[in-house]
């Protein structure tokens, strides 16, 4: 019923005169777990395929007038699952219901209408960002967490109603949304929990150009930030500006009421003459580990795992974000030209304290202008960490049951 | 008295090349240059195809808006690969928005436009009079003025142009474009003089070739223009991106 819902949308919006941009992919991602680790690997499939058919249809009846609808439809096979029986690997069985699933994900649906050229109306489920960070937007409370590994991916919207009131330098927006969540298989896509599953926020902001630099100021009034059902009003700055034609610093902040905690990146880009760009970021979170609560938390998985109690990697939603400590650099080289349709990307996650990375390399074919193929790998690395009872030593990134994994992906525009 | 000829086709020349210069100045060559190729506003349909040495070609459609002096909007509209991407500039700051990130990246002007022969300031920033100073050169073809151009600007994508501007209409007709170490960077040849409506002409196409690999070359064909328009503010906002 949905779909026909949707598909009708899309074709009525076409049908009026709308534009009609959309996008088949099959994406195949094959890992390899760790099934001995401190967190269990039970509910992380090693094979995933995903089918996606996403369609974004855009229509302007007049120029006061806009709407939008982005959707995605997805079928997913889930398998090869294994764990540990009696200290040795072994396959999960896993039902039907687990390893087939399909989805409409409506990422967006909105309408955006200016009675006055100074003010604007939207209205629907939108993607928003107002922070300048280039891996992670601490400011962004309202979408889904993204990959960070994946600076490219998409985030799904949220519902919200928002009204902008446009100078000729300067836009003043006020906005009431709610909030949605999502994380990938095996992967985790946030690097810090939220309490609370669902948030609702008031927000505002001022965003304006000073010279070279674009500046935002916000207020953010999340209901379930620190507790669900308990207020919190943080404030949130982001500034970006070009130092010269190639170089651009950024810098973005939360700062949070609730004991002055604060969670801020500070970066720079740096455009190539061959226009690849090398990112580099500092994130701090103040909710992150410190040294002690990492080795604590790592202990006391230790003693879970002898006691046959391990969290799992896929279904504890709570603890992916627990384990990420304060500190972080993010390193990035995005669009390195091997020729005019083959370039390449690097990305990698680097956790001072334990000397530890997550790396992620790729390349990207667009073999046709209608025609993208992609590569990319993902990889855990570390020299050092926490000191288990054992003697061992376990980084932030060695609790992942998955350390090795790749993703291939064909895409079609039409 | 081959010497006396010689001597008198030479004071004549000079004479007339005098005359021809005094009759417009560099100065106004360039604003005649930039009214005609960035008039103050206008809104356009246009479409670039870049030639690449490998004998593939990508054709890119979009829509623009310019504002002023320093303000400039452009939508993709095909491909589909790139259609939603949008361009901004303002003043010396131009972003590039992508739909499926929902952000606006800053952009060098000396970066390509998406990935052809022109840089982004050969697009978005049309404005020689701010950026260069001209001076009148003796043209080896005399229907022509030839100027020399030099940049009194860091941002400009090239340090020096030669330019060639037809006596008898003012259009432009060929360029060539230097970086800073002195090497020919870019050609330009301006053609199909169109009068898109009755106060105004310009060239429909021009064409850049690359002078670093002689194989690639880009096409810039306007489409469509209108040049009566009282473009909004608003739609040269950061915040406006993405919304239409």
């Amino acid at each position: 019923m949905a779909l026909k819902l949707l598909t009708g949308l899309f074709f009525a919006l076409q049908a009026l005169g709308g534009e009609l941009a959309q996008d088949v992919s099959v994406k195949t991602d094959v890992g390899r777990t760790v099934t001995d680790g401190l967190i269990s690997s039970d509910d992380v499939p090693q094979f995933v395929q995903t089918y996606q058919w996403q369609a974004t249809a855009k229509f302007k009846p007049q120029d006061s007038t806009f709407f939008l609808i982005d959707s995605s439809l997805l079928g997913l096979i889930l398998e090869d699952f294994d764990g540990e029986k009696n200290g040795t690997r072994a396959a999960i069985a896993k039902p039907m219901s687990d390893r087939r699933k399909g989805k409409i994900s409506l990422n967006e649906i909105y309408g955006v209408y200016e009675p006055l050229p100074s003010w604007s109306l939207t209205l629907g489920r939108k993607r928003i960002t107002w922070g300048s960070g280039y891996f992670r937007n601490p400011t962004d409370l309202i979408n889904p967490s993204k990959n960070i590994l994946d600076p490219t991916a998409a985030r799904k919207g949220t519902f919200l109603g928002s009204v902008d009131y446009r100078k000729e330098s300067s836009t003043w927006t006020v906005l009431r949304s709610g909030a949605t969540k999502e994380k990938e298989n095996g992967v985790p896509d946030q690097i810090y929990e939220i309490e609370g599953k669902t948030r609702e926020m008031t927000a505002a902001r001022y965003w304006t150009l000073l010279g070279n630099y674009d500046l935002s100021i916000m207020r953010l009034d999340d209901n379930g930030y620190t507790k669900p059902g308990v207020r919190d009003i943080d404030t949130g700055i982001s500034v970006s500006g070009l130092v010269v034609d190639a170089l651009e610093v950024h810098g973005e902040a939360l700062l949070k009421n609730v004991k002055g905690q604060k969670d801020y990146i500070l970066g720079f880009g740096y455009t190539f003459s061959n226009e690849s760009t090398f990112t580099l970021e500092y994130l701090h979170n103040d909710l992150g580990q410190s040294a002690s609560e990492f080795a604590s938390l790592a202990k006391k998985l230790y003693v879970g795992k002898k006691l046959g109690q391990r969290p799992s990697g896929n279904s504890d939603e709570n603890l992916t974000g627990k384990l990420f400590l304060k500190d972080h650099f993010a390193l990035g080289l995005q669009r390195y030209k091997y020729n005019d349709d083959i370039f390449f990307t690097f990305n990698t996650l680097i956790n001072p304290l334990h000397q530890a990375a997550a790396l992620s390399p790729g390349v990207n074919w667009m073999a046709r202008d209608w025609l993208s193929l992609s590569l990319v790998g993902f990889y855990n690395k570390s020299f050092s960490g926490a000191k288990l009872p054992d003697g061992s030593q376990v980084s932030e990134q060695d609790l992942f049951p998955m350390p090795l994994r790749t993703s291939f992906e064909i895409k079609a525009y039409f | 008295m081959n010497r006396v000829f010689f001597c008198l086709v030479l004071a004549m020349n000079y004479t007339f090349s005098q005359a021809a210069r005094a009759d417009v100045t560099a100065a106004e060559l360039l604003e005649k240059y930039d009214k005609i190729m960035g008039p103050t506003q206008f809104e356009s349909e246009m479409e670039m195809t870049s030639n690449r040495e490998d004998g593939t070609s990508r054709t890119y459609s979009m829509k623009a808006l310019k504002s002023g002096d320093d303000k400039f909007r452009i939508w993709f509209t095909s491909p589909s690969a790139v259609s939603g991407q949008e361009i901004l500039r303002i003043g010396d700051n131009s972003w590039l928005y992508l739909p499926n990130l929902k952000r606006a990246s800053r952009l060098a002007n000396r970066d390509s436009f998406q990935g052809g022969d022109f840089n982004n300031s050969d697009i978005l920033r049309v404005n020689y009079t701010k950026d260069f100073d001209g001076k009148i050169i003796t043209s080896e073809e005399p229907s022509s003025y030839k100027l020399e151009l030099k940049s009194k600007n860091k941002d400009t994508s090239y340090d020096l142009i030669h330019l060639w501007i037809a006596k008898s209409n003012f259009m432009p007709l060929k360029g060539e474009y230097f970086g800073t170490s002195g090497k020919k960077l870019r050609s330009a040849e301006f053609s199909d003089v169109k009068e898109f409506s009755k106060s105004y002409t310009r060239p429909a196409k021009v064409l850049m070739k690359n002078e670093i690999v002689p194989a690639r070359s880009s096409i810039l064909m306007i489409k469509k223009i209108k040049t009566d328009i009282s473009p909004a503010p608003q739609k040269f906002l950061q915040t406006d991106l993405g919304k239409g």
